[in-house]
């Protein structure tokens, strides 16, 4: 694969939740493609939901800098930024039964003024969205009324209305059924056909390894390894990540991963 | 839900506001002609001095009620508060009765005393917030709110123990009753100046409580400035509470109740529910006042009739339906 112009690109940063406290992401160097899907894979609290807060601006690097299409958060409007990435968050539910295309609305924020209110050209983005995710049908319904699965989905268009260069998605595939995680991994894979720069932690390597491009390994805070995921998931990285034997076998020239029992 | 809600409450807010006006004592008991009220001077001059200054102040306490309550339950993401959440009704308490005590009582001191110490409750709740060293920002302010709020009750309690029982522990009680007997359109005109800019703030940026009703980083990645945009809306909405709090006293449950059957009518979508809400608040204090000034031959104090309705409409609400929030 012909090397990318970075999206993202993060120089020696490293961060703490507080001045006393352990670092959580330390000296860390990467560079996100342009156009392609990375996955972030990691035990639990090595610092992958952390690290996608930092790319989004939410959090601040305490040593080191994050920048997003060559601009620091710190050079750009709140408004600016979000353009340039969006979230779907790990779950959320609404605590308001808002329907699903209000919801959906909400992911044009950013094109709204502090006292503007969407107009026909949002509702328009956002029955796209909803079209793309397969959901307009359900478009009325209240978002607490949808599945796991569906709920999932609708945080999806939300981010597809908001039209973002980078999508940042927090373990976007939990808790859900083979035929939702077929319908996210193919919104995902037209994502990249579109340009756009997709970044996801998730817990399973196998979903890393049909759909990423690109994998990181992080352990306690550090880069265990990162490069193509081809190259980068194998049984000696993964045991390394997880600390437990892991087999990978190639089948019909597809990677499986398994714990070893 | 309806389809056409706003027509029909709009209607019904114009039908109850003419209906309170011809109802009361005079000409006659009950509701009068809108003739005889014309063709007696008294009866004219009791309307125009008297009753039309104190529907006015019932409906605005109940858009202000209920418009603060909403902006406080989508900014708390909790279905559960309202403006008194952040001490800003036990400041008004403690600053009414502190003006009671010590300040001989006179009415606009005690007006005064109200509102700068609902407000003060307000204040301190965000700035001991800001000192505490863990939680979210919400978890934070919600602990700061308990604390500010139980520390005013305290002080009112210690107030009411020390007054005269004789005059200012009964000017004490009554005040935190609530009513609006001694309403005059100076009192009215006396709130707008803060009553209509907050409102007008939190109606022009309701759609952005939608927006801010997700979590922080969430409201945060759609270019929102969660904490700056709460701050905004919660002085606004807390402003208005201690205002119209100073003039009518503690006036309980219509901040809670009226938002969750605004979104019983209109939806969830803040969009529609706020302004829903605005018009069901106005509505329901302005019945219950009325029901308060004609009920018996005595003045019922309004808060405790606004407590006796809201909790009946809030357990019909939980029996008959869902309340329109996750359960």
């Amino acid at each position: 694969m012909k090397a990318r112009s970075p999206i993202v690109r993060i120089d020696q940063m490293s961060f703490a939740y507080s001045a006393d406290g352990p670092e959580v992401l330390t000296d860390f160097n990467w560079e996100f493609p342009q156009g392609t899907v990375t996955a972030l894979l990691g035990p639990n609290g090595s610092g992958k939901t952390t690290l996608l807060n930092l790319v989004l601006g939410w959090l601040s690097p305490t040593a080191g800098c994050v920048r997003v299409n060559g601009r620091d958060r710190a050079e750009t409007t709140r408004r600016d930024w979000s353009r340039e990435v969006g979230l779907v968050p790990q779950e959320e539910p609404p605590v308001f039964e808002l329907g699903l295309l209000e919801y959906t609305l909400l992911g044009r924020a950013p094109y709204l003024g502090l006292l503007e209110r969407p107009g026909v050209k949002d509702r328009k983005a956002a029955e796209a969205a909803l079209e793309r995710t397969g959901l307009m049908k359900l478009w009325s319904r209240p978002v607490n009324a949808l599945s796991g699965g569906e709920r999932q989905l609708a945080a999806i268009a939300r981010v597809l209305a908001q039209d973002p260069s980078v999508l940042l998605l927090d373990e976007p595939m939990s808790h859900l059924d083979l035929g939702n995680t077929r319908r996210i991994l193919h919104i995902l894979k037209s994502l990249r056909r579109d340009g756009k720069s997709v970044i996801l932690t998730t817990h399973e390597p196998n979903i890393a390894a049909v759909l990423a491009d690109e994998a990181v390994l992080l352990k306690e805070g550090r880069i265990l390894a990162g490069g193509s995921a081809a190259s980068v998931l194998n049984a000696e990285n993964l045991s390394a990540t997880y600390g437990v034997e892991v087999d990978v076998r190639t089948i019909d020239n597809r990677l499986f991963i398994l714990p070893r029992l | 839900m309806l389809r056409k809600p706003f027509p029909l409450l709009v209607a019904i807010a114009l039908a109850v506001v003419i209906l309170s006006v011809l109802m009361g004592r005079y000409p006659v008991s009950g509701f009068s002609s809108p003739s005889a009220i014309l063709q007696d001077d008294l009866a004219r001059s009791l309307v125009l001095h008297l009753r039309l200054p104190r529907i006015a102040a019932a409906f605005l306490l109940g858009t202000v009620l209920a418009a603060a309550g909403f902006v406080f339950q989508m900014l708390f993401r909790n279905p559960l508060v309202d403006s008194g959440f952040l001490g800003v009704s036990q400041g008004a308490a403690f600053g009414a009765s502190l003006a009671i005590v010590f300040a001989a009582g006179s009415a606009w001191i005690v007006q005064l005393g109200a509102a700068v110490f609902g407000f003060l409750g307000l204040g301190l709740s965000y700035g001991l917030a800001r000192r505490i060293r863990f939680g979210g920002s919400i978890l934070r302010l919600v602990l700061a709110g308990i604390a500010v709020a139980s520390l005013f009750s305290a002080g009112t309690g210690l107030l009411k123990y020390i007054s005269d029982p004789q005059k200012q522990l009964p000017d004490i009680t009554f005040w935190m009753l609530g009513g609006l007997w001694n309403i005059t359109w100076v009192d009215v005109l006396q709130i707008l100046p803060v009553v209509l800019p907050s409102l007008v703030l939190i109606i022009v940026m309701r759609w952005r409580l939608n927006l801010l009703a997700l979590r922080e980083e969430t409201a945060f990645s759609l270019g929102a400035s969660p904490r700056r945009e709460r701050l905004v809306l919660l002085i606004a909405a807390a402003a208005a509470t201690a205002v119209v709090v100073s003039k009518a006293g503690q006036i309980s449950w219509v901040g809670l109740i009226i938002p969750h059957i605004a979104r019983r009518i209109v939806g969830s979508d803040a969009q529609r529910a706020l302004p829903a809400s605005l018009l069901v608040g106005g509505i329901f204090v302005l019945i219950c006042d009325d029901a308060a000034r004609t009920l018996l031959s005595g003045e019922i104090p309004l808060g405790v009739l606004t407590a006796l309705v809201g909790t009946a409409a809030f357990l019909a609400l939980l029996i008959k339906h869902r309340p329109g929030v996750k359960t």
